[in-house]
């Protein structure tokens, strides 16, 4: 009886050990998307860090990571070869060394928790590419999550502001944008 | 057996206890700051506490809305600068309710002593870091942040000290 009691609460501090919220929002990302490697091309438009985090399930830890897109339309293709800067506390947006990175052919980008661990809050974040004039700023700070895609997804509403885009239009694109 | 039997009578009397309470209809009153006063150091929480991540979800006890974060209503997404719209009376009000709703008898008690020992009321030992925050010390005694929230709790709101936070970059302590 005592056996099988202490059996019972063993098993049940094993099972609340885990994160049940954490496993939901993974398993709410669904699966990978037919035809894209697992990789730094994968997932494009979704939270990297629910995954990359450090909380698992992928190994690889990011500070930083999300998607930029051309246009603020739903259905825009994303931005290959942007920059997105980003300022961490310890910077000062006026004179401060920002980090940089530039998005991949799936308009991905990010940082590795090895080569930068940001202070928050995060701040003036923008986004910028060759033959686009002014730099697309974000003034919100980031008291916390480091995925774009945590604010940023579709449809805007009242807590997202859609997904990251360089321009709105796509009259406003340079030259030979696809 | 007898065990069981009182086990089950005291368990009876704890729902018993637990199921009765203050009339459906009581309330409990807050005597606050004046509301009228209140946008710039709304603005303020916005932009400091606001961010959709922290005190900008719906799932914190201390909710703050506006332009730079979580919008209610028909406003659209993102300040006017970036085509959206500035933060509504509405935001200000929602934000207001939320923060003197946090401690109702604390907040009565520092509003009536004319905003003496502001660290009476937890958020603001949480924005000072003396008390634990997730989100860090935002704001030391004595500089504008603090001035600004201060003095509103105080009765005048120094509104000179709002703007100079609001504008001030964003940096760790
Ligand atoms: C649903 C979970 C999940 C999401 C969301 C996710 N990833 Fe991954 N990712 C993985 C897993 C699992 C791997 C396999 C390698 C590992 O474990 O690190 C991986 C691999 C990678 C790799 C290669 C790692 C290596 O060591 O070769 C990169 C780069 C990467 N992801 C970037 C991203 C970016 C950028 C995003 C967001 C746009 C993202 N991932 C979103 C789960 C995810
Ligand atoms: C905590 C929530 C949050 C996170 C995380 C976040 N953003 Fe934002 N972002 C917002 C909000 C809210 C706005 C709209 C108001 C504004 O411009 O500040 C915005 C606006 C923007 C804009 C300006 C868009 C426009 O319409 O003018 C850009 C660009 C942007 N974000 C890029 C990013 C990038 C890149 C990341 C990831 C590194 C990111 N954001 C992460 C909340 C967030």
């Amino acid at each position: 009886m005592t056996r099988r009691f202490y059996f019972a609460a063993v098993l049940l501090a094993v099972w609340s050990c885990g994160d049940p919220v954490h496993d939901t929002r993974v398993d709410a990302l669904g699966g990978e998307k037919s035809g894209v490697p697992t990789g730094p091309t994968h997932r494009s438009g979704q939270p990297c860090l629910t995954c990359h985090g450090g909380q698992g399930p992928a190994d690889l830890e990011l500070s930083v990571a999300g998607t930029i897109y051309q246009t603020a339309a739903p259905d825009s293709p994303p931005l290959e070869g942007a920059t997105v800067t980003v300022f961490d506390a310890t910077q000062l947006a006026d004179g401060g060394a920002p980090r940089t990175a530039v998005t991949n052919a799936a308009g991905n980008f990010s940082f590795r928790r090895t080569e930068w661990a940001p202070v928050y809050p995060l701040h003036d974040i923008s986004v910028t590419f060759p033959g686009v004039a002014a730099p697309t700023t974000m003034h919100t700070t980031v008291g916390r999550d480091g995925s774009c895609a945590s604010c940023h997804v579709d449809p805007k509403g009242p807590a997202t502001h859609g997904h990251v885009y360089l321009v709105l239009e796509p009259a406003d694109l340079p030259g030979a944008m696809p | 057996m007898t065990k069981r039997i009182a086990f089950l009578i005291g368990l009876a009397l704890a729902l018993a206890v637990a199921c009765g309470g203050p009339p459906d209809d009581a309330r409990v009153g807050v005597v606050t700051p004046d509301p009228a006063q209140f946008p710039p150091v709304s603005l303020l929480l916005d932009h400091r506490c606001g961010s959709l991540d922290c005190h900008g979800a719906r799932t914190r006890n201390l909710q703050v809305y506006g332009c730079e974060g979580l919008r209610l209503g028909t406003a659209t997404p993102g300040c006017r600068n970036a085509s959206g719209t500035d933060t509504t009376a509405e935001e200000h009000d929602a934000t207001f309710r939320s923060l003197v709703a946090l401690e109702p008898a604390v907040m009565t008690s520092v509003v009536q002593g004319k905003g003496q020992n502001p660290e009476l009321l937890t958020f603001v030992r949480k924005a000072r870091g003396t008390e634990s925050h997730k989100g860090g010390t935002l704001v030391t005694p004595g500089d504008d942040q603090d001035i600004c929230m201060t003095s509103w709790l105080a009765g005048a709101v120094d509104k000179n000290a709002c703007a100079r936070a609001l504008a001030a970059p964003v940096t760790a302590r």
